[in-house]
């Protein structure tokens, strides 16, 4: 053929039909499923249908949830697919929103949840500091189904070399300093009315120390690590601490609350905590009762995961109004 | 393949899922235990959550070829157990 111009037009038309046909949130949805079900098609194993339902549940919103829940909902109540759904979906709040969280795939390790709704200027971002298995310790649409999208932006990053984001977030950079550094050519803190960076088990320490060094509002870690422990693993990949420790140890102007939280009855994560809190300027909040590491599933099947996670940013999860700190104990820069 | 090298490729195998499934568990000297050793861990003694035991049994299936289901893991009740599994599979 001597032009591809007879096969381009109807391939330009096409791709210009499919993207407009793109920008209608119901052809986003059925589009999502199919690729479920085109996927889930070639599962041959329990464990590979379950790696599939493990990722998705790390990416979706609740708005896919959802939709995917009411789909599912004319298969067997036995199928696997029903079964995964309908456990999640029990805790997405049934209703949907005027605006819902929209997934931007901006990086392999980074992407950001932003509804369609409001300015930057009046939203808080939580960046969020994932642990083990690129977890904030729960499925992220129940996170999301938790936080007014008018409100809130959540920049989710994933350690995908298991190093406590030494190795860097790819895309970002090749360490935590750059990655964190360059973070803001693609979701600018200081654009929004504040910033709250969130990590949860090993994600935990990263997350303070990404709220020093860029100098957010806040910083929480849930069930993370005590500093010797994260400088011992350091040097166990071959990565020096001493920048960590320096950054633990400056006081810049604009420093971070931080809040260390942690189960009570969780032997470990109590030393972790306390320990890091001898350490660094922050409060320590401890959750009483719980036994369990992963103190924000413990909250939700209580179902006071939304009052909790407004307490952890010390602003409502729905208002936005500013919610009194709760702690045990204050290491404030001034003692 | 050699027996010896079987048994090895199985405790590794378990070794990596562990790590995968339960990363705050091994320091230098469980590790040598383990893999060294051969250290018998009890999965009651390692607190693996749903989630957790869902990750051992995709990182045993993609490492080995060997399925095993999370269901099973109660049964199988420690890591020499699970090795021997695996063994039996591969054949």
């Amino acid at each position: 053929m001597k032009s591809g111009s007879l096969i381009n037009a109807p391939l330009a038309e096409h791709r210009a039909r499919t993207a407009r046909s793109m920008r209608s949130p119901l052809a986003r949805l059925e589009r999502a499923y199919r690729l479920y079900h085109k996927r889930i098609a070639r599962c041959r194993t329990v464990n590979q249908l379950n790696q599939v339902h493990i990722a998705l549940a790390n990416y979706m919103t609740p708005e896919e949830v959802r939709f995917f829940g009411a789909v599912l909902a004319q298969d067997p109540v036995d199928s696997p697919s029903r079964q995964w759904i309908d456990k999640m979906n029990q805790f997405i709040p049934r209703e949907s929103r005027p605006a819902e969280f929209r997934r931007t795939g901006i990086l392999k390790g980074m992407t950001l949840y932003t509804g369609d709704i409001g300015s930057s200027a009046e939203k808080t971002l939580i960046m969020g500091f994932t642990g083990n298995f690129h977890r904030l310790m729960l499925p992220l649409p129940v996170l999301l189904g938790c936080l007014n999208p008018t409100l809130y932006d959540v920049v989710v990053l994933r350690d995908f070399s298991r190093r406590f984001f030494s190795k860097g977030i790819p895309g970002l950079g090749a360490d935590f300093f750059q990655a964190l550094r360059n973070l803001r050519n693609h979701v600018d803190p200081t654009a929004y009315r504040g910033c709250v960076a969130l990590g949860t088990s090993s994600g935990g320490l990263p997350a303070v120390l990404g709220a020093i060094l860029l100098q957010l509002n806040r910083g929480v870690s849930i069930g993370g690590l005590d500093f010797p422990q994260f400088a011992a693993k350091l040097r166990d990949f071959g990565v020096s601490d001493e920048p960590y420790a320096a950054l633990l140890a400056s006081q810049p102007e604009s420093f971070p609350e931080l809040l260390l939280v942690f189960g009570a009855d969780c032997a470990t994560d109590v030393v972790a905590a306390r320990g890091l809190h001898g350490r660094v300027p922050s409060r320590l909040l401890e959750v009483k009762t719980c036994d369990d590491h992963l103190v924000l599933v413990w909250k939700l099947v209580r179902g006071r995961l939304p009052a909790f996670l407004s307490t952890l940013l010390g602003q409502s999860v729905e208002t936005g109004e500013r919610v009194a700190p709760s702690h045990t104990s204050a290491n404030d820069p001034a003692d | 393949m050699t027996q010896e090298m079987k048994v090895s490729r199985s405790r590794q195998a378990v070794f990596e899922a562990l790590k995968i499934a339960a990363p705050g568990t091994f320091d230098a000297a469980l590790q040598r235990s383990f893999l060294a050793e051969g250290l018998d861990l009890k999965f009651a003694d390692l607190n693996l959550d749903s989630l957790a035991e869902m990750e051992f049994c995709i990182a045993i299936e993609l490492s080995t070829g060997v399925t095993l289901l999370p269901s099973e893991l109660a049964e199988l009740s420690s890591t020499d157990a699970v090795e021997l599994r695996i063994r039996q599979a591969l054949g």
